[in-house]
């Protein structure tokens, strides 16, 4: 039992549905358009009476068109960039002399990512474009997710103490504070003028905040020293406590138990300070210092200044827990995702992050593939964990699917939907190709359905077709062409189709179109193709005769006439000639008398043209003259006469 | 510091020609690249790269400058001279572009300056590809699925001859050999002479069996300074060599890669080096110049001969790849002074600068 299954579900709003008797039918058209319309089913007794009732409500016929992101000309780079540094990963994983870094090819999938946003901005620089605001801000949160996977699984940490990593995530992804500071720092006419910074840029303090939540805190000295009270005594003391606040790298040599040990006492002089009230004239400051000393009251303060819950997990486990272990995260992550949050309504980004958080590979996979950039993400992703061996090649997959492979299953996904695409085919087929046996059969069937509409692209998808081996693509569209030119009668286009397909019936067909023309006008159509047949004459009998046939024409023509003879011989004993075209052959015969009297044929060989001609005459009276040509039965005497004639000189 | 490094800019069209705009004296700075298979909409467009600082070197990415929107796939372009460009669509239709206004940087465009609409066509109605055209003072040819070449003045913009049924199966490329030769290729591996002088246009010469296989050739080439060898490129990568003064194959080459060979280019001031593309995504530098590793024959003071003598075209050749294979065909390419550019299924036209001549 197969079970089915549901991708997506969509309602289409269109009155003519809403009727109990009114079924949807569906049908396929082309490759990925969807034909839905309204049927009324009418019960079989009731027919024969409503026949008259001609129902003449309009009804829509209602075309479903996939459109994908990907499909945009902006975004298309990031289907084909991705697409070559997928080929190189799969090239570079079967070759055991390099080394596959995880990491280094999942920075060059996010750096494409970036490249992509990146032209997206410049094209749409003034956000007027409501569809480009929306690529882009998909596109973000599909880099701000991948870096999360990136940081928590591809990266490697000793000791797994990972909020170094993560701040380098939340860094790159917030910049708005680090941003703003810059412009604050860079503004130099405050410095020269007494004028209040805190005053000139009302941003500043809510800069301070941001900063001090990433766990920047040479920048937030570097803000104060620009405040303007910064030579009263708190702020002397606020500068002091940020610059003698421990850092933890895993490198610098400091053991965890030391480093936390040094990191509480930091903290607890800190404390000290709070409490002696050193900062309670400036209420921003007093704030500050109630984060940095991780008071549990200050979560409402951090959560105001944190866009998203990212940056609140984040922010917290600076003060609170900054030697976390990896297998720590996932109790902080749904703490502060519930804390961040009124009410619990998770959005699919979050649950994205929480089951990375979670180290649930699998799900998380599972649900990037619902993420709206047709299987993207899911696709590359997937592939990148499964050949790092990230995740188990096969985690639970229904069985409703042949290959119980998901990143199989994504790549044949992904390649058919690109498959699809006037234009984008050929990275399809990167895909497929790397899906073992399925994809090929996939390839074979998907090929054949492209459009052959220009000659360069039909040459293309040979290309591809006959470069893996697919034969039956070969031939089907060498057919379609062959018999696409044929109706244009254009012979010699048909047979280079027979000839390019190796397509002996085709050729069969083509070969006695020529030779009834021959025997019609007494000429052959297409000269330059019939003297250089090739291999077409070894898998195509007619074409051998037409190929031997030409070349006896030849020797005639250049009176050779003895070789010519035993030629002629040959091609009557080989009976290879088709049977209309017998007696145009033993017509020939007659070429054979000249006034020389010269004796060409043996005794034998004459009653062998006599047999055939006997035989002929036979087959000739048994389709009483259907096929062949009047004035050729006329001729029957006249070889008839020939043939005494040859005997008369042999015998001489 | 020499910059060898290549450049990738994807354009968001399939890439079918890519043609530098010719200069005299300095590196061009121009280009145009003509998309394919993309369903309505096929353009011409016209890229500018912007020189850094005054150095030499070039800034990519290029900018756009200019498109026009094509009637169907670009099959060839080819520059009358350093403002002139002729383009071929698989419409029948043949355009003169005029590039305009070069040394004001922001208004530059392209001017359609003729057209030649149903140069080629199945009777009356049926329009047929152009598949491709071929330029020599002022003179232009262009063939077609319809079997015909046609000869259109460029002085009068007018069809100056036809020639029809030239060939039984498909026309594939076309060359002039002098003035008043043209040589045609089909798909059946057939090279056929016409000479225009001739009153009645009959073959001069017909070549046939270029390989056992009947592959079609894909593309041809002219070596620059020594007219009468011709280079072919045919449907399996392999190269042919002919000598067209006794119209023979003096050898064939293999590129050692078995899809097809797109398109060949001599450096145009070198012709020691030959260039090749392929469907394989390879781009190829065949040198025959001498190398200054291999021994130095006294008796082989002149080169000019190298491709006559086969027996040095089998040991003294040596072919590199001139950048990181690709997975898609790469279409097209052009090299102009030490930059190249070459343009790729996946969108992309990759630019490389400082070649090894």
């Amino acid at each position: 039992m197969k079970k089915t299954l549901i991708y997506e579900t969509l309602t289409i709003p269109d009155p003519s549905f809403n009727d109990d008797q009114v079924k949807m039918i569906g049908t396929w058209h082309g490759m990925n358009n969807i034909c839905a319309f309204p049927t009324k089913i009418s019960r079989k007794t009731t027919s024969k009476t409503s026949v008259k009732n001609v129902d003449n409500t309009e009804r829509n016929i209602i075309l479903l068109k996939h459109k994908s992101m990907l499909f945009d000309p902006k975004v298309r780079q990031l289907v084909n960039e991705s697409s070559s540094l997928f080929q190189e990963l799969q090239i570079n994983v079967e070759d055991q002399n390099k080394s596959t870094d995880a990491l280094y090819y999942s920075r060059k999938y996010r750096a494409i990512l970036s490249t992509c946003i990146i032209a997206i901005e410049r094209h749409n620089k003034d956000k007027l474009d409501e569809i480009y605001n929306q690529y882009e801000l998909l596109l973000r949160n599909l880099e701000l997710i991948w870096h999360l996977c990136e940081v928590l699984y591809l990266v490697t940490v000793p000791g797994d103490t990972i909020l170094n990593n993560l701040l380098d995530w939340i860094k790159i992804h917030y910049e708005k504070a680090e941003n703003q500071a810059s412009m604050i720092i860079d503004d130099k006419t405050a410095y020269f003028t007494d004028e209040c910074v805190e005053d000139k840029f009302p941003f500043y303090w809510d800069t301070i905040f941001g900063l001090v939540l990433q766990g920047n805190t040479d920048l937030v000295r570097a803000l104060l020293f620009n405040h303007s009270q910064s030579k009263t005594e708190p702020f002397i003391q606020a500068m002091k406590i940020f610059k003698s606040m421990p850092t933890y790298s895993i490198y610098g040599g400091l053991p965890i138990a030391e480093y936390t040990s040094r990191f509480k006492g930091w903290q607890s002089n800190a404390k000290n300070k709070l409490e002696c009230g050193i900062f309670l004239n400036d209420p921003n400051l007093q704030d500050l210092m109630k984060i940095i000393c991780g008071e549990p009251d200050c979560t409402n303060l951090i959560r105001k200044h944190c866009s998203t819950w990212f940056e609140y997990l984040v922010a917290q486990l600076i003060y609170t827990d900054p030697t976390v272990k990896k297998h720590n995260l996932s109790l902080y992550a749904h703490r502060s995702v519930t804390n961040y949050y009124k009410e619990s309504e998770y959005n699919h980004m979050d649950t994205l992050a929480l089951d990375l958080f979670d180290g649930d590979l699998e799900a998380f996979v599972k649900k990037l593939k619902s993420y709206p950039d047709s299987g993207w993400s899911s696709t590359h992703l997937t592939n990148l964990l499964h050949l790092c061996d990230k995740i188990e090649p096969e985690f639970g997959i229904s069985d409703a699917t042949k290959n119980s492979n998901p990143n199989e299953q994504y790549l044949l996904d992904y390649g058919t939907f690109l498959m699809t695409h006037h234009s984008l085919w050929q990275a399809g087929i990167t895909y497929l190709d790397n899906c073992s046996d399925v994809g090929k059969e996939y390839l074979s069937v998907l090929l054949s359905k492209l459009g052959i509409t220009s000659h360069l692209r039909t040459t293309k998808i040979l290309h591809y077709a006959t470069s893996r081996r697919l034969h039956n693509v070969v031939s089907s569209i060498c057919k379609v062409k062959g018999m696409l030119s044929l109706q244009k009668s254009r012979l010699g286009e048909a047979l280079f189709w027979a000839i390019r397909g190796q397509d002996s019936a085709f050729a069969t067909r083509l070969g006695d179109i020529f030779l009834k023309e021959f025997v019609s006008s007494g000429q052959f159509s297409c000269p330059d193709i019939l003297e250089n047949l090739g291999s077409i004459v070894l898998t195509c009998d007619r074409f051998m005769f037409i190929g031997k046939y030409l070349e006896f024409m030849k020797l005639v023509k250049q009176s050779k006439l003895s070789e010519a003879s035993s030629l002629y011989i040959d091609l009557l004993r080989s009976n290879i000639c088709p049977k209309y075209f017998r007696l145009r052959l033993l017509l020939d015969v007659l070429m054979f008398i000249d006034d020389t009297n010269e004796c060409y044929f043996k005794t034998s060989e004459v009653a062998l043209v006599t047999m055939r001609l006997d035989d002929a005459i036979v087959e000739y009276e048994e389709i009483n003259g259907e096929c062949t040509d009047e004035c050729l039965s006329d001729q029957i005497c006249n070889i008839r006469r020939g043939i005494v004639k040859l005997l008369s000189i042999s015998f001489r | 510091m020499q910059n060898s490094s290549t450049y990738a800019e994807f354009i968001g069209r399939k890439v079918n020609k890519v043609r530098w705009k010719p200069e005299d004296l300095m590196a061009s700075t121009m280009f145009v690249t003509g998309s394919w298979d993309n369903e309505n909409d096929n353009v011409l467009e016209l890229w500018g790269l912007t020189s850094g600082n005054g150095n030499s070197a070039i800034d990519f990415p290029p900018k756009l400058l200019d498109s026009k929107e094509q009637n169907g796939d670009v099959t060839q372009i080819k520059f009358l001279d350093n403002k002139f460009v002729a383009v071929s669509t698989d419409s029948g239709t043949v355009k003169l572009y005029r590039i305009i206004g070069e040394n004001e940087a922001p208004t530059v465009h392209l001017e359609e300056v003729t057209s030649w609409e149903n140069l080629h066509s199945y009777g009356k109605k049926n329009k047929c590809a152009c598949t491709d055209l071929a330029v020599c003072n002022y003179l232009l040819a262009t063939i077609g699925a319809d079997h015909k070449l046609n000869i259109i003045s460029l002085n009068t913009k007018q069809v100056h001859q036809v020639v029809e049924e030239i060939s039984s199966s498909l026309l594939t490329c076309v060359c002039f050999l002098t003035d008043t030769q043209v040589l045609c290729c089909n798909s059946l591996s057939q090279m056929k002479l016409w000479d225009l002088r001739v009153n009645k246009s009959d073959i001069t010469a017909d070549i046939n069996n270029f390989s056992q296989n009947q592959m079609a050739i894909g593309c041809i080439a002219q070596h620059p300074s020594q007219k009468h060898l011709i280079f072919t490129g045919s449907e399996e990568g392999d190269v042919g060599v002919w000598d067209m003064r006794t119209n023979s194959l003096l050898t064939t080459m293999s590129s050692g890669d078995p899809s097809s060979i797109t398109e060949l280019a001599f450096h145009p001031l070198e012709p020691d080096h030959l260039f090749s593309c392929s469907s394989g995504g390879k781009l190829l530098q065949w040198s025959s110049k001498k190398s200054y590793l291999c021994q130095i024959d006294p008796g082989d003071l002149e080169y000019s001969n190298f491709w006559i003598n086969t027996d040095k075209v089998k040991t003294k050749l040596t072919v590199n790849t001139v950048m990181q294979p690709i997975c898609d065909p790469i279409n097209s390419l052009d090299i102009q002074k030490q930059q190249l550019i070459c343009g790729a299924d996946d969108e992309a036209v990759y630019f490389k600068q400082n070649l090894n001549l």
